[in-house]
């Protein structure tokens, strides 16, 4: 199991590669920063640079690249309502209202010590996982994928909304969105009004979370016309602001312990990512917490998301690396630059280069702590963001966004799907609604669709394979117990038990 | 004055976003000069990122610059989706100039059009076509909870024998037309994301068979993954004890590869230069080398071979469309 890890630290300990981190790091940390740009894309945009780099220096970049994106996506979530990256929806839910009450830098600081500790959580995990690795990869087929995405869709709905029916029904919408195109199962062709090309593979999501986040809040910043937060309000945060963040996320070890958990099972399940653990932790926090802040900057709530999103990559990394099966499109390109550099992926990959295994664990590893070191010592500084005034900052946040739902595709309409999106999220808040039960409806929608015809096929339509597989069966007691969890709370305290 | 500052701002703003976004429309419209090569070269792969036909294609584009004048930047630009239909079009709908070159699996794309008709949204004849390589025979595997050591024994199951696959283009139509010659039941559970995520499922026992290229299968044999026939006409070096469908008594040849090609209407002169580049690079020994540590075996054919691997593709594919139809049409 520790083959090759000398040479993975002998490596990491030499400057150039040490620098090579810290680039890397940077990289990541910006294109998480910018809407429409995450991991997947600087990881790509990057790829090329490698060529110059020896192996091992080729993948330490790669990795840490990849985990450094998802922090820096969480900055204008926190400070601006807009997600960087989809791995940071929820996390607008609880930094942007701190945020305006002027702790911009301490949800900075919280979102940096969550992301480093969820992040070590996952790579632990993925670390101790190493000897029965291939059993944890094929831990989630088709019928177990189903019951989790249905899962985080009921919880989503409750948690979130507050109101289960309206929850449900605002996640119905994004699930109805999310069958637009062309379905990978049936190869059927759906509600795509007569367009042959745009949407085929249904509506782009950067273009869309970007527009429902982030044009919505440009809407209404425009229309009350001021700035996020006060200046004297910022400044009362100062470096306290940053220390008692780092202070409060350690207030929070279970809701730490059990986001990051969940953060390393969504990411091995096959379909889903950290846009998707950053809600369903946040969910599973939003249902059970006491804090009376939650929804309105709670710090449990902001923990929740943060450690969740950064553990996803450890998960995400156990069946890309026992299978070559990559956990995400970021591990897609991982393996990619894997090959490019002589390293073959599949299952030879831990039979044979051990060493590459501990420099993509190291990677991470870095990448992560790197990015969020960073994010602590300019938080203070970052978020005076929130200072400007809206005259200013209402066209640079809505530029970012339709010239980054512009750039994943070079497609224009694209930038159309974003403006729409924005409109239409701005009707949502207006009239009480959540987003994320939405966002969460659009982007589990067709994996929760896959994955039951899939289960259908197997079982020769048979929908008993959901109840004899044991992990789905336990699922589906999950779905049953936050379904019936309202109607419970409503017994007891009307006294009936 | 406010509002003045304001409407100023904006305008910048708008200036600024149609300064970013427009030169990649304008640049795409500048006509060309007889083959002046454009200063990048976006190569178009219809999957997603990391499989072998992605690192192959990143592999060229790393090595190809150095044999074209100008040495241009190449771009491998990853459009997966629609069972690779999607980045197909794309090739198909671009200039002609030499700024874009597409790669692709050609049984998939062949196989698509076959199986969707106009719907394909290309016609593959109308491509240019360079060179190919990453040749290689198609195989059956099954799993390691299964009995079966041949395709007698496929066809003594008494049952269909459950395929995991994607749910289109070559993996299901190479299943559909194994079956149909060798005459053993079988059904599609489609849906995986790429052949990885198949054979997976086939090690979890979601289905009993895979059917991939035998450099792909070959990887995960140590996982428990069984080759029972290899639909070539002699025994793979890889595998010697692994006997063809020819020796089991059906005479099926299904190999892959993966093609080179410029979109509809590019210059004869234009193709000629990039096939000799491609002929060039697949002499180069830093470049085979390349190809030979991410484990692929480096192949080429030149033109006139792959537009005849192309020509068969298309009569097999004829052979048996109602068949493929008929499958397609099963899984929806």
């Amino acid at each position: 199991m520790f083959d090759g890890i000398g040479t993975a630290v002998a490596a990491l300990a030499q400057p150039d590669v040490v620098g090579i981190v810290l680039l890397a790091s940077v990289i990541g940390l910006v294109a998480g920063v910018l809407p429409g740009l995450g991991n997947v894309q600087a990881m790509a945009m990057a790829l090329p640079f490698t060529f110059g780099m020896d192996r091992v220096s080729a993948i330490y970049f790669l990795s840490a690249i990849c985990a450094s994106a998802t922090f820096g996506g969480s900055v204008p979530a926190i400070l601006i309502n807009v997600p960087g990256t989809p791995a940071s929806a929820a996390t607008t839910i609880e930094g942007y209202p701190m945020a305006k009450r002027g702790e911009g830098n301490r949800a900075l600081a919280i979102s940096a010590t969550a992301s480093v500790m969820g992040g070590l959580v996952g790579i632990g995990v993925l670390v101790v996982s190493i000897p029965f690795v291939k059993w944890a990869a094929l831990l989630f087929g088709p019928p177990e994928t189903f019951m989790l995405v249905l899962l985080g869709l009921i919880t989503i709905a409750y948690a979130i909304q507050g109101n289960i029916i309206r929850g449900l029904a605002i996640s119905g919408i994004g699930v109805l969105l999310s069958l637009i195109g062309y379905a990978s199962v049936t190869g059927v062709y759906r509600f795509s009004l007569g367009s042959k090309h745009y949407l085929w593979d249904g509506i782009e999501q950067v273009a869309f979370l970007t527009g429902v986040f982030g044009l919505s809040e440009a809407i209404q910043l425009g229309m009350k016309g001021r700035v996020v937060a006060h200046a004297e309000e910022v400044a009362l945060g100062g470096f306290h602001g940053t220390l008692q963040g780092i202070i409060d996320t350690f207030r929070y070890p279970l809701t730490f312990v059990r986001s990051s958990v969940i953060g390393v099972i969504v990411g091995i399940a096959p379909g889903v990512g950290g846009s998707v653990s950053n809600v369903v932790a946040y969910a599973m926090t939003a249902q059970i917490s006491k804090d009376p802040l939650i929804g309105k900057g709670s710090v449990e709530g902001l923990v929740a998301c943060e450690s969740a999103n950064n553990a996803t990559y450890g998960g995400d990394a156990i069946p890309t690396l026992a299978f070559g099966i990559p956990g995400s499109l970021a591990m897609a390109i991982l393996l990619g630059g894997l090959n490019l550099h002589g390293v073959p992926v599949g299952p030879w990959l831990m039979r044979e280069h051990m060493e590459i295994v501990w420099v993509v664990v190291f990677g991470l590893l870095a990448g992560t702590v790197v990015s969020c070191v960073g994010g602590l010592l300019l938080a203070r500084w970052l978020a005076r963001i929130t200072l400007i005034s809206t005259s200013l900052l209402v066209p640079t946040i809505v530029v970012l966004i339709l010239t980054g739902a512009y750039a994943i595709r070079q497609n224009f309409w694209d930038v159309v799907v974003a403006i729409l999106s924005g409109i239409f999220g701005y009707f949502l808040t207006r009239h009480g609604f959540s987003l994320l039960p939405l966002i969460i409806g659009f982007l589990l929608g067709a994996v929760a669709e896959q994955a039951f015809i899939q289960s259908l096929h197997i079982s020769e339509g048979s929908l008993s394979i959901f109840f004899s597989h044991p992990l789905s069966l336990l699922l589906f007691l999950g779905v049953v117990a936050t379904g019936l969890y309202p109607v419970f709370q409503r017994l007891v305290v009307k006294g009936v038990l | 004055m406010q509002s003045i500052f304001r409407r100023d701002f904006c305008s910048l703003i708008a200036a600024l976003f149609v300064f970013v976004v427009g030169p990649s429309g304008a640049a795409n419209a500048q006509p060309v000069k007889s083959i002046a090569l454009p200063h990048t070269i976006t190569i178009v792969f219809p999957f997603a990122a990391g499989g072998g036909g992605d690192v192959q294609s990143r592999i060229v584009a790393r090595y190809l610059p150095k044999y074209l004048p100008g040495a241009p930047t190449f771009i491998v630009k990853n459009e997966p989706g629609a069972g690779g239909r999607t980045g197909v079009q794309t090739v198909y709908r671009s200039k002609a100039d030499g700024s874009v070159i597409g790669s692709t699996y050609t049984a998939g794309a062949v196989g698509n059009q076959a199986i969707f008709g106009d719907d394909a949204g290309y016609d593959f004849a109308k491509f240019v076509l360079l060179t190919s390589t990453y040749h290689q025979p198609y195989t059956i595997a099954v799993g390691p909870q299964t009995l079966y050591k041949s395709i007698a024994d496929l066809k003594k199951a008494g049952k269909p024998i459950p395929f995991c696959n994607e749910g289109g283009s070559l993996s299901l139509a190479y299943i559909v037309i194994a079956a149909k010659e060798m005459g053993f039941p079988y059904r599609l559970i489609p849906g995986y994301p790429g052949a990885p995520a198949a054979t997976a499922g086939m090690l979890r026992g979601d289905c009993e068979a895979v059917s991939y290229g035998l450099e792909f299968t070959n990887r995960y044999l140590k996982e428990g993954v069984r080759p029972i026939a290899v639909h070539g006409s002699e025994r793979h070096e890889l595998w010697p004890n692994v006997p063809t469908s020819k020796e089991q008594g059906y005479p099926l040849e299904l190999k892959i590869d993966m093609v080179f090609y410029l979109p509809p209407g590019s210059s004869a002169e234009l193709a000629e230069l990039l096939r000799d580049a491609l002929t060039k690079l697949y002499q180069n020994k830093e470049f085979l080398d390349a190809i030979r540590a991410a484990k692929f075996t480096p192949t080429f054919a030149g033109t006139k071979q792959t537009q005849r691997f192309v020509s068969e593709l298309t009569k097999l594919y004829s052979k048996y469309a109602s068949e493929l139809r008929e499958a397609e049409a099963k899984i929806k």
